[in-house]
């Protein structure tokens, strides 16, 4: 992909990127490095829930190739865009070729309750009671990369039910925390449009005169601290510039960018009635902030509370046992495992794929701009193992991905690899994700 | 199924370590900032009232699983938390925008007069609102906001103070809890004593999840928290504040989890009662209990084995109660045969039980991680699944044959024979004889002290609980995490001990215990951290 492409005039770049008069500064001096080859933006977005799959039901065992026929059970709300698919198998058994090496390297195989950090990063410590990542993660570093090109707040980490670890990480030890409130996430990308534009500049100047303030003093404050505390510091510092940008850049929506609808109103996440509303408000919302123009880089986690009593999904008929129970059960509960993640499937990533696929863009939609990563983070719930995670690609991010197939590995490959390919995909030159010795990637195997 | 996020990084545990304690140590004093709870009782303290609710603010980690830490702690600020502080501060102002004159100390007579008052509201409730005096800096910052929502903004007098309100209540001396007061660090050795200031707002959230009072500041200014005598004092005369029932409450039903019982799921075949009604009367009974024995009686023995508590009419169901009626809460006493202490009340025991069961492992994980401070290493491959309910047996049937597995018990044998004592509690807490026609056994075993003990069920492990010298050193060492919100490291070694001490000499008053460890050389010092240059 060459983000240097002339077949496209600065205005169609601008025009097609959905940005503003504001942002011409920022790409007088050069192509917008933040355009694919078809001049669209390309994005990142990556789906996650825990306690790992059932396999017979989740894994191809056609040959490698464009996939034909029906999609395995797990997977077949993805059947409309089999075309748009990307499976991935080891060539001679049925398994994820792809492994979280950073733990199995730090003797933790089967430390399937450590393992969230290291999906999106390859690079994780595990200290016995939990764990942190030692790198930012992909949707940081591609959100960092569009920073750098004049795209600001690109990153957007959200969650449903998010316990206590994380996917996304801003850098060492340092998580993302998500959103894990739609109501908050659409007032942020959808509301003001209330206010006179009399109004909404006082109360944009009242914002920036109070925001420079905090500015000034968390920089001051930061200066009393010792090295780690400035860094927490800093996050708060970055968060208020961040809000500083927001006010600066006003995004005018495109035609294709439709406000998405919240009803009901006023619904409490914390019962277990509500998760599939949950559930469905934040897919709308992700789908939204990424047609409208708002994100490119996101992370949508929709559970990662496996450790203690956990969901149960009774509109699926399974009132009990809940979902980490279930996930314990293994073999001996196939039945309720796969129900579970074809709901997952189909009301969150096969309907997110609907939304962006619905959106034309150039000769394609929003979904061929994209690149989501679907995850898991263990192979079966019962072994708590991570040595074949179940990733499924969807979109080619541009034309990057050659997809609608299977691709077989003839060995297993550290994750770090296929992260490292889509920071490719994203434009991204990258040796890496994570430790050196897990350095390269996966483009020859993936690439269109 | 990933467990506690690190960040706080570890301490040694309740043990301390092998090495002897330093009797002059203390831990470092990581960065915090308020958690939702303290702020909304803070801004209720500083302004009279909030029509705030804690979803309105960023939130706090908090699990019950693989030994994370036992309280809820804050998280950094992400842009969408400085949004939400953001729109809290805006809300807080606007609504005050009707009563300023009750935090305004000065009605200006005219404008000339206006720029005086606005000064003394920075100093006066700026002092408030930072818990500390301000020094010329933050005081010369605020005054030229105040100046610029006057010229700039077109503000009017009323305008500008909340202008200045909403700027407070985001400044970091504000949201995070580092109350230095402006002067130079006071050292000892190689450790910073901690300010007046500090050890006020330090009391103050630890004891009562609040901001001080005016004594509590006043006896910052008057140097009457430099001393172990002058800290004591005011922690008795807090602990006789109801706000400490608050802070009680707050700590125990952090330890156990029961705060998050809201939203635990439950199999509505089998306990068609659940709802939030009565998880809400459940958290609600945790809490009474907690302070009805912590600032009755006082005693451990009396948390852990009382057999009087408060429940209303859907409560009073799950107990077999049919002689309450109405939402009110109303005394009972539990029959002793069937119920006693905390570790008996449906808060606890819903918390801990499954969906569908009521699950020996989470219940015996919940008392060997928070009350004998036990780490429960990871689960070794190949865990074979427990076998489903509809196999004839029971609960402990079931865990027995999983746990029987050789590569499963050296996970739940320190877990599994301490939750069997608890089988007589279905998911929910509801007392039963028999499950699937079955009697039920509740023996159980647990190694306290390094003795392996048995016992009959969940009453007698309360018995064993309450006098073990391992919980009591466990309980000094959560009460330590908690009034630091960290985790303890080898340099709080020796002030646990020293608390653990205080704690057993009271008679295990659970009072004397806190005002141990507000006295304690690691709550009232601190070593700097790297790359810090002390004032």
């Amino acid at each position: 992909m060459s983000p240097e492409n002339p077949k496209y005039s600065r205005r169609a770049v601008l025009k097609r990127l959905g940005l503003g008069a504001a942002f011409l500064p920022l790409l007088s001096t050069e192509r917008a490095r933040a355009a694919n080859a078809g001049g669209f933006p390309t994005r990142f977005i990556a789906v996650t829930w825990t306690d790992g799959i059932c396999p017979p039901s989740f894994y191809s065992t056609g040959e490698a190739g464009p996939l034909t026929g029906t999609l395995p059970a797990t997977l077949q709300a993805l059947s409309p865009w089999s075309s748009k698919v990307t499976l991935f198998r080891h060539a001679s058994s049925v398994q994820s070729p792809f492994e979280l090496t950073t733990m199995i390297d730090a003797q933790s195989p089967y430390g399937g309750h450590w393992s969230y950090p290291a999906l999106l990063t390859g690079d994780v410590t595990v200290n016995g009671t939990s764990s942190t990542a030692n790198a930012p993660s992909i949707d940081q570093i591609i959100a960092n990369d569009l920073g750098s090109q004049g795209v600001n707040n690109a990153l957007l980490n959200v969650g449903c039910r998010p316990f206590t670890t994380y996917t996304s990480w801003r850098g060492a030890k340092t998580p993302n925390t998500p959103q894990t409130d739609p109501y908050k996430l659409f007032n942020k990308f959808f509301s003001g449009g209330a206010l006179s534009t009399a109004q909404m500049n006082a109360l944009l100047s009242r914002r920036k005169s109070v925001l420079d303030y905090v500015g000034g003093e968390l920089g001051t404050f930061s200066k009393k601290l010792g090295t780690d505390d400035r860094a927490k510091v800093q996050i708060h510092l970055d968060s208020i510039r961040s809000l500083e940008k927001q006010l600066a850049s006003s995004t005018p929506p495109s035609a294709s960018c439709t406000t998405p609808v919240l009803t009901p109103t006023g619904l409490n996440f914390n019962t277990v009635a509500n998760y599939p509303n949950h559930v469905k408000f934040m897919t709308d919302l992700v789908a939204a902030a990424v047609i409208c123009g708002k994100s490119r880089a996101v992370t949508l986690d929709l559970i990662d509370n496996g450790g203690g009593n956990s969901l149960t999904f009774p509109w699926l008929e399974i009132p009990s046992p809940d979902f980490h129970a279930i996930a314990h059960q293994g073999q001996a509960n196939y039945k309720q495992k796969v129900l579970i993640d074809q709901w997952f499937y189909g009301q969150c990533v096969a309907a997110l794929v609907a939304k962006l696929a619905a959106v034309p863009e150039g000769d394609g939609t929003v979904l061929d701009n994209t690149v989501i990563l679907v995850c898991n983070d263990m192979s079966e719930g019962s072994f708590h193992f991570v040595g074949s995670i179940p990733y499924v690609m969807i979109g080619s991010a541009g034309g990057f991905f050659k997809t609608g197939r299977l691709v077989t590995f003839p060995d297993q490959v550290p994750n770090n690899k296929l992260l490292t390919s889509i920071l490719h995909a994203m434009g991204i030159t990258s040796a890496g994700v994570g430790p050196p010795k897990y350095a390269g990637d996966v483009d020859s195997a993936l690439r269109a | 199924m990933p467990g506690a996020a690190g960040g706080a990084g570890q301490g040694g545990g309740a043990g301390g370590g092998t090495l002897p304690a330093d009797s002059n140590g203390a831990g470092q004093l990581p960065l915090r900032r308020l958690t939702s709870r303290e702020y909304l009782n803070s801004v209720r303290e500083l302004l009279g009232a909030t029509s705030l609710a804690a979803e309105d603010l960023p939130g706090e980690t908090d699990d019950l699983s693989n030994n994370g830490f036992p309280f809820r702690q804050a998280t950094p600020i992400a842009t969408f938390d400085a949004a939400s502080l953001q729109e809290a501060a805006e809300r807080l102002a606007a609504g005050m925008s009707s009563r300023l004159s009750s935090i305004v100390p000065c009605v200006p007579a005219n404008a000339s007069a206006e720029a005086d008052c606005a000064s003394q509201f920075i100093t006066g409730f700026g002092a408030r609102a930072f818990r500390r005096p301000l020094d010329t800096a933050e005081v010369n910052q605020l005054t030229a906001l105040y100046d610029s929502g006057r010229a700039t903004l077109g503000l009017d007098f009323k305008g500008a103070i909340g202008l200045l309100l909403e700027a407070m209540l985001q400044a970091p001396a504000f949201l995070y809890h580092w109350e230095a007061a402006p002067g130079p660090a006071v050292r000892d050795g190689g450790l910073v004593q901690l300010d007046g200031y500090q050890v006020a707002s330090r009391l103050s959230y630890f004891l009562w999840g609040n901001m001080p009072d005016a004594a509590l500041f006043q006896a910052a200014a008057a140097g009457q928290l430099a001393t172990v005598a002058g800290i004591e004092a005011q922690a008795q005369r807090m602990l006789a504040d109801d706000r400490a029932q608050d802070g009680v409450a707050d700590f125990m039903s952090d330890l156990f989890d029961v705060n998050v019982l809201t939203s635990r799921p439950k199999d509505e075949t089998l306990y068609p009662t659940w709802d939030l009604e009565l998880a809400a009367a459940m958290q609600d009974e945790f809490r009474t209990f907690t302070t009805a024995n912590v600032f009755g009686p006082g005693r451990l023995s009396d948390l852990l084995t009382g057999g009087r508590s408060s429940v209303n009419e859907v409560l009073a169901s799950v107990y077999g109660l049919s002689d309450v009626t109405g939402t009110a809460p109303r005394q009972v006493t539990f029959d002793a045969a069937e119920r006693a202490g905390l570790l008996t009340l449906a808060g606890f025991l819903a918390v801990t039980g499954a969906s569908d069961g009521s699950s020996p492992v989470r219940r015996g994980h919940a008392i060997y991680t928070r009350l004998l401070c036990g780490v429960v290493p990871d689960p070794p491959a190949n865990v074979p699944p427990v076998p489903s309910p509809t196999f004839g047996l029971t609960t402990r049937q079931r865990f027995e044959e999983h746990d029987g597995n050789p590569c499963t018990g050296s996970c739940h044998a320190a877990m599994d024979p301490i939750g069997f004592g608890f089988e007589h509690y279905d998911g929910i807490g509801r007392y039963r004889v028999t499950e699937q026609n079955l009697p039920i056994s509740s023996s159980g075993s647990i190694v306290l002290d390094g003795q392996k003990q048995t016992f009959a069920d969940a009453l007698a492990l309360g018995e064993l609980l309450a006098a073990s010298p391992q919980v009591h050193k466990c309980l000094a060492t959560q009460m330590t995490r908690y009034a630091l919100n960290r985790w303890d490291g080898a340099a709080d070694a020796a002030s646990i001990e020293a608390a653990r001490a205080a704690f057993t000499t009271a008679g295990l008053d659970l009072r004397a215990l806190m005002t141990a460890v507000a006295t304690g050389r690691t709550f009232r010092f601190r070593a700097p951290s790297a790359g810090e240059v002390l004032p």
